[in-house]
């Protein structure tokens, strides 16, 4: 392992691809709508040319800080960079408004590191087991999950728990939207060839998100941290507060990080989910869970921990097994080919030493990556002082833009704009917008897990053993954070709570 | 404010009823996760609604909530969805850029900044996605190609 290390280190011309993929996989993230998916396929006709060693630690630092890069649209501007993101908007964005988009970057920054780095040392440690840890988790195990996702969406409505319940169900029935995976079957699309492959993810959370709050801002008329009390001055200020959050919700991250870093095993699940799981787990231990979607920094550090943890718990099935965990690693893995890597179960025994590099570089480029970012972190914040005449028409334009890259369907953008309408009422009347998104997120893995849990064990997966240990952790946590909320949702003022 | 909430939980129960008709004619397993969400989505929306009109009223639910600054950045968004999707993103994009900081921009030097943003715009759109990363915009039902 360590032989990996020394690899890296001694190899100047390694170092520079790292350096060199780090803000490059940054710029990928922070353009909404790219991620990482289009950052590896944009750079595989430049791989040809090189060797192994150097394209593997090209490729797995490229695709690690994506979701570094992307905290920088979804903090300052409400456009979640990559689909993850989506759980940093709430809490990110706030505090940009509120003037401490450096403290948030600074946070997401450090956070995004150490979850990087402990996905890593997970993925170090876990290798060896991978494949019986696997077999502990199934289509019951996996439904169940997403269904403690959705109720978890709920209960963060607060006081608006009916609204939230409705949004999530709303969310839920356009996940449905497009083509049935098992039988063929065309559903809710009235007829639509666009809307075959179902409801995009970038178009729902851009018109429920972004357009809204930009909306929102040509009513005021005001810079996005107007009167915020926070002048130039306060950058360093905000920077230090940035990384004394990281220690003092440092269990936090270490938490996230370990779940992020499971849940990146488990294929199928992907980082959107696990995100959110750690953003609920973030709400669910904090000792003032009203604060969450004001603002609040745990709301940001909790998911950007497991969006770079994930990376690492990816690629235990997708190295060690051949199998790839979510479709960006299976792009990873196809990248791999031009390289001479042949993707399957004995990739890591062929190319042993390779991997051990792979994982040294993962870590490497996620400290690189943080620290970029807070070194940027206070000039980026100036976005958030701007006249917003000048950024409104860009985010418009930019988030049509993300739109249609990511479906390369024109009739996406009057979907958007239709679906924007929605978004505004529904942030106007103060109805909670993140169990929409979450619905929408989890419904197809939901609804895939409970077909194929009851085609292979009827009604009766839900009295698998980890099933039932599941159910009861799972009602005893979202009983318990839902009398934590009604309790603590009784000191808020009417309204403050439901606008999420 | 209460009148909004209850038209927009009457709005969102006409869609989950729509939904509901929709699935209704598949198999179970087809029509299952849908026909769940729509049917716990209209149950709850119809609660909303019921709540909202027995609820009593208070002096904030009589006045008007949306008005004309709600209507102008609805429209600007519109217009740039409309303006893309008539000239592409790079002339389109460009244009609206202009014509949104020229309407809604203050001071001597408006058309000026306007002019700015329609470059920038034009160079975003034009040198950064199509040329550096190589992704295909699209062109605009007006424009060829």
């Amino acid at each position: 392992m360590l032989q990996g290390l020394v690899t890296l280190a001694t190899d100047p011309w390694l170092l520079l691809w790292l350096a060199a993929a780090v803000p490059i996989g940054m710029a990928f993230g922070a353009i909404p709508g790219l991620g990482g998916k289009i950052a590896l396929i944009s750079v595989m006709p430049f791989l040809a040319g090189f060797d192994l060693v150097a394209g593997c630690v090209f490729l797995i630092s490229l695709h690690a800080v994506v979701h570094t890069g992307a905290a920088v649209p979804t903090i300052l501007l409400g456009i979640p960079g990559t689909g993850p993101s989506t759980a940093v908007v709430l809490d990110g964005h706030s505090m940009a408004r509120r003037g401490e988009a450096t403290r948030a970057m600074t946070a997401a920054a450090a956070a995004s590191a150490i979850g990087g780095v402990i996905g890593a040392v997970v993925l170090a440690a876990v290798a060896p087991f991978a494949l019986g840890l696997m077999r502990l988790v199934s289509y019951p195990e996996i439904f169940l999950l997403t269904v403690f996702g959705l109720i978890f969406s709920a209960t963060l409505s607060g006081q608006a728990m009916v609204k939230g319940l409705v949004a999530g169900c709303l969310g839920l029935t356009l996940a449905f939207v497009g083509i049935e995976s098992v039988f063929g079957v065309q559903r809710l699309t009235y007829g639509a060839v666009f809307l075959w492959d179902g409801m995009d993810l970038v178009v729902a959370v851009l018109a429920l998100y972004a357009i809204p709050e930009m909306m929102d801002l040509a009513r005021t008329r005001k810079p996005i941290a107007a009167g915020a009390g926070y002048g130039i001055e306060a950058e360093p200020r905000q920077i230090r507060t940035g990384l004394i959050d990281i220690l003092r919700h440092r269990w936090l991250v270490f938490r996230t990080s370990m779940i992020g870093a499971i849940v990146g095993i488990i294929p199928g699940l992907g980082g959107d989910v696990a995100a959110w799981l750690c953003y609920g787990h973030a709400v669910q231990t904090s000792r003032t869970p009203e604060r969450f979607g004001h603002g609040a920094v745990e709301g940001v550090i909790g998911p950007e921990a497991a969006n770079n943890s994930k990376e690492g718990g990816a690629l235990i099935p997708t190295l060690f097994l051949g199998i790839p965990g979510s479709s960006g690693m299976a792009i990873l893995l196809v990248a791999l080919v031009p390289l001479g890597v042949s993707p399957g179960p004995h990739l890591a025994l062929q190319f042993g030493d390779i991997v051990w590099v792979m994982v040294w570089a993962l870590v490497l480029s996620n400290i690189l990556a943080a620290v970029m970012l807070v070194l940027m972190a206070s000039r980026l914040n100036a976005l958030s002082r701007v006249d917003p005449v000048l950024i409104i028409p860009f985010v418009y334009l930019l988030a049509l833009a993300s739109a249609y890259i990511s479906t390369a369907e024109w009739q996406f953008l009057a979907l958007m704009a239709v679906l924007s309408l929605v978004g505004y009422a529904l942030m106007r009347q103060r109805w909670p917008r993140a169990p929409f998104v979450i619905g929408l997120i989890l419904g197809p893995a939901a609804e895939d897990a409970l077909i194929k849990s009851l085609s292979l064990w009827g009604p009766g997966f839900l009295f698998r053993p980890v099933s039932i240990l599941l159910i009861v952790f799972l009602l005893a946590t979202v009983v318990q954070l839902a009398r934590r909320l009604s309790s603590s949702s009784a000191h808020v003022p009417r309204g403050h709570d439901e606008a999420r | 404010m209460r009148r909004a909430d209850t038209v927009l939980a009457l709005a969102l129960l006409l869609g989950f009823g729509v939904a509901i008709l929709d699935v209704s004619g598949y198999r179970w397993q087809v029509a299952l996760g849908p026909a769940l969400a729509a049917g716990i989505g209209a149950l709850l929306a119809a609660a909303q609604v019921i709540r909202t009109t027995m609820a009593p009223g208070s002096p904030e639910d009589a006045r008007p909530v949306y008005g004309r600054h709600d209507l102008a950045p609805l429209a600007w968004f519109l217009a740039a969805v409309a303006g893309v999707l008539l000239l592409g993103f790079t002339i389109g994009g460009g244009l609206y850029a202009f014509l949104n900081v020229l309407a809604n921009g203050g001071g001597r030097r408006r058309l000026l900044r306007a002019a700015l943003a329609a470059a920038a715009a034009v160079l975003l759109f034009a040198l950064v996605f199509e040329t550096l990363l190589g992704v295909r915009l699209y062109r605009g039902v007006l424009l060829p190609g």
